[in-house]
């Protein structure tokens, strides 16, 4: 490993973790890809870089929702039981599956976020008039700036929810993503928060679920520092200023740029998994 | 709220102050590196990965503690739990480690 590689992982991740913040996912869907492509590392070493930056990003950016009280942190424990149970299958299965597969899979999931890009969230109406409370230490209320008031909301279908978390932990410890594309319908659609409520929650539980998969790779001594040590630095300082550029860009319209790059990396995985490679030679 | 609201402005503190203190001791751990300090490189930046690593596990023991006080039981056993789940996770990196060789 030379200086130049170095700084080359630092100035891949950065770019990114930009990349993620802009649109306001987790870096890890785009550190992989660009890992694998750019530089010579296999698929594995990448995804044990991309978890950790992952859990720094994810820890990194989550003071901001909890002050603004957007992050219910009792509905987070709850879900982090199945995600980390979730993690600790992946990690399992992470010898085992074969790279062709996982190749696969993660061009599934970036397919799967270039559909959630171009679908906008809808808020529905808050469940409070319509739901009986049934979990009342879940239920919770959130200052909304816009309208000036509190809003109270309740959660429903937490079974369903559980189960989706448990996939969105599974697949994130397999694929070093923060799952986030897994955990976003859990959280909206099963649960029905509201969708600030449901980006602040998930994003502050990516960072338990991805410790989860990181220690275990971290004991299991899968862990290069000198890999790990730049793609982490830049992915931290990639998602500070992909969270500040979110405010001051035109997002809303980039999306369909983004969600065609998101297709494009899907074919190129997809394909890799069979074997075709443009990219480095992991 | 009150003690929740005091839960998430601590929380908040300990996630930014332990993300940016990993991040400049794995930012000192890279110069050593570029500096051909290698090996005092690599350790300094593994002990940078290892915060962020455990950052999250001290996230959740804040919760623990905080729930475990306010007396509500079952948050503080989800906490718990939690932690276990994820001390199982070091448990079997460390079982795969040494049926590796």
């Amino acid at each position: 490993m030379t200086a130049t590689f170095a700084l080359w992982l630092l100035t891949l991740s950065m770019g990114a973790s930009i990349l993620g913040g802009v649109l306001g996912m987790a870096s890890g869907i785009f550190i992989v890809p660009a890992l694998v492509t750019f530089t010579n590392l296999d698929l594995r070493s990448a995804i044990v870089a991309s978890i950790i930056s992952v859990i720094a990003c994810s820890c990194g950016s989550a003071a901001p929702f909890l002050r603004e009280r957007l992050t219910n942190v009792r509905i987070a424990i709850v879900l982090e039981v199945a995600t980390t149970t979730g993690a600790l299958t992946g990690v399992f299965l992470m010898g085992i599956v074969p790279v062709g597969t996982l190749y696969i899979l993660f061009s599934a999931i970036l397919l799967l976020s270039a559909r959630q890009m171009v679908t906008r969230r809808i808020e529905r109406p808050a469940s409070i008039e319509t739901a009986a409370t049934r979990w009342p230490a879940l239920d919770g209320r959130y200052p909304d700036r816009e309208r000036g008031q509190e809003v109270h909301y309740r959660i429903d279908r937490l079974g369903l929810a559980l189960g989706l978390m448990y996939g969105a932990g599974l697949i994130s410890a397999l694929l070093g993503i923060g799952s986030g594309v897994l955990k976003i319908p859990a959280m909206d659609s099963a649960l029905r928060l509201p969708i600030k409520v449901s980006s602040a929650t998930s994003n502050f539980m990516i960072g338990v679920t991805a410790a989860a998969s990181g220690a275990a790779y971290l004991a299991r001594g899968l862990v290069r520092p000198a890999i790990i040590g730049p793609v982490a630095l830049g992915s931290v300082a990639g998602a500070a200023v992909g969270a500040w550029l979110l405010i001051r860009l035109p997002a809303a319209r980039l999306r369909l740029l983004f969600a065609a790059v998101l297709i494009l990396l899907a074919v190129q995985m997809g394909l890799a998994g069979f074997g075709v490679r443009f990219g480095g030679s992991g | 709220m009150t003690k929740s609201n005091s839960l998430e402005a601590r929380l908040a503190v300990l996630l930014k102050l332990g993300t940016w203190s990993a991040f400049g001791v794995i930012a000192a751990g890279l110069l050593a590196w570029l500096l051909h300090r290698e090996v005092v490189g690599e350790r300094v930046m593994l002990t940078g990965i290892a915060i962020i690593v455990a950052l999250p596990a001290m996230r959740v023991s804040l919760m623990l503690e905080h729930f475990y006080r306010s007396r509500q039981r079952l948050f503080a056993a989800l906490c718990l739990l939690v932690l276990l789940i994820m001390a199982a996770g070091v448990g079997v990196g460390l079982s795969l480690r040494t049926g590796a060789g």
